[in-house]
C-alpha cells in the first residue's frame, strides 16, 4: 500500500469517526 | 444437519417477524397505545439481531449447493444480492428502534418522529425480504416461477455481492480501512459495555449507575460499525468465513451480546425507569443502584459473550485452515 493507500485509510478512518460523533452527540443530547 | 438445512429453518425469521413486530406497531397506533409500540420495537430490534444469522447461514448454504447441478447458481445470487439489501434495512429499522428504545427509557418518550421512522424502515424491510424470500423460495421449488423459467445467466459481475468482493479483493486500501474501523468499533462496543456491566457486578461505585447508562449509544454505535465492516469482511470474501468454525462461535457470541444491548435498555428496575407522575426517572440519577440476580447474570452473560466475539475473531486465522 502506497502513500494515496495510507491517506485513503486515514480519511475513510476520520470519516467513520466523524459520522459516530456526530450520531453519537444527537444521541447523547436528545438522551 | 448442515448450514443449508439451518438457513431454511432460520430464513423465516427475518419476514415472519417483521410482521409480528409492524403488526404491534400498527396495532399501537391504532389503539393509541405506547406500550404496544414499545413492545413492537423490542420485537423489530431482536429481529434485526436474528437477520445476521439468517444472512450468515443464507451465504454458507449457497457455498454449499453451488456445484449441484440441480439449482441454478444465478438464482441463488440475485436470492443472495436481494438478501443483502433486506439485511441492510433490517439492520437500519433495528438501530432506530434501538435508538428510540434508549430515549424512551431515558425521558420517558422517544424523540417525536423515531417511531414513525423504525415502523416506515421496518416496512422497507419487510418489502425487501418479502421479495429475498420469494427469490428464495424459486432457488429450489421451479413450480412457483411465474413464467416457469428460472432468472437468465449473464454477467457474474453484475451482483452487488460480486462488486463487494471486487473492492475487498483488489482495493489496496478498502480492506486495512475497514480492519481499522473494525478495532476501533470494538473497543467502542467493549469498552462501554465493559465499564455498564463491571458496574452493575459491583464496581466503582461511586460512579452514579445512570451515568454510566448514558455511554451506551456510544457501545451502539460502535457495534454498528462492526456490523457494516465485518459484513464487507464477509461478503468481499464468504469462502474464508463459510468454513471457519471460530466464525460460527463468533456469530453465536454476537448475538448473545447484541441482546446484552437490548436488556440494558428495556429492561432492570434496578436504575429507576422514567416516572411520568414525577416526570423524571424514579428515585432520580443518584438513586440507589441494587442490581438483581438476573442483573448481574446478564452481565456476566455479556462479558463472557464478548470476550468469546473477542477471542473467536482473533482467532480466524489461526483455528481451521479456512484462512
Amino acid at each position: 500500500m502506497g502513500a494515496s493507500g495510507v491517506v485513503a485509510v486515514a480519511a475513510t478512518v476520520i470519516a467513520t469517526l466523524a459520522i459516530i460523533g456526530i450520531v453519537g452527540y444527537l444521541l447523547d443530547r436528545n438522551g | 444437519m448442515n448450514l443449508a438445512h439451518l438457513h431454511l429453518i432460520m430464513n423465516h425469521v427475518p419476514t415472519v417477524g417483521s410482521v409480528a413486530a409492524l403488526g404491534l406497531l400498527l396495532l399501537g397506533y391504532a389503539r393509541r397505545n405506547e406500550h404496544l409500540k414499545h413492545v413492537g420495537l423490542e420485537v423489530l430490534f431482536l429481529i434485526a439481531l436474528l437477520t445476521l444469522p439468517v444472512y450468515v447461514s443464507g451465504v454458507a448454504a449457497n457455498h454449499e449447493l453451488r456445484n449441484r447441478s440441480d439449482i441454478s447458481i444465478d438464482a441463488v445470487r440475485i436470492h443472495q444480492d436481494v438478501a443483502l439489501f433486506g439485511f441492510s434495512w433490517m439492520e437500519f429499522a433495528g438501530f432506530i428502534a434501538w435508538a428510540a428504545l434508549w430515549q424512551w427509557r431515558r425521558r420517558g418518550r422517544a424523540a417525536k418522529g423515531m417511531v414513525p421512522a423504525a415502523t416506515l424502515l421496518l416496512m422497507m424491510a419487510l418489502v425487501v425480504m418479502g421479495r429475498a424470500a420469494n427469490l428464495g423460495g424459486e432457488i429450489h421449488h421451479p413450480e412457483i416461477l411465474a413464467g416457469g423459467t428460472p432468472a437468465p445467466a449473464g454477467d457474474p459481475n453484475r451482483f452487488v455481492t460480486s462488486a463487494i468482493t471486487q473492492v475487498a479483493v483488489y482495493s489496496h486500501w478498502a480492506w486495512p480501512a475497514a480492519e481499522t474501523i473494525h478495532f476501533l468499533g470494538l473497543s467502542l462496543s467493549l469498552g462501554v459495555l465493559l465499564a455498564v456491566n463491571l458496574r452493575i457486578l459491583g464496581a466503582m461505585k461511586q460512579i452514579p449507575f445512570a451515568d454510566l447508562h448514558r455511554l451506551l449509544p456510544w457501545g451502539m454505535l460502535g457495534f454498528g460499525a462492526n456490523l457494516i465492516t465485518g459484513m464487507f469482511f464477509f461478503v468481499g470474501q464468504p469462502a474464508q468465513y463459510t468454513s471457519s468454525a471460530p466464525f460460527y462461535w463468533k456469530i453465536i457470541f454476537l448475538v448473545i451480546a447484541g441482546a446484552n444491548f437490548l436488556y440494558l435498555t428495556v429492561f432492570g428496575k434496578a436504575w429507576g425507569p422514567f416516572d411520568e407522575a414525577q416526570g423524571r426517572r424514579s428515585g432520580g440519577a443518584n438513586a440507589p443502584f441494587h442490581p438483581n440476580v438476573a442483573d448481574k447474570a446478564m452481565a456476566i452473560l455479556s462479558l463472557t459473550a464478548w470476550l468469546g466475539v473477542l477471542y473467536a475473531g482473533r482467532m480466524l486465522p489461526f483455528l481451521g485452515r479456512s484462512f
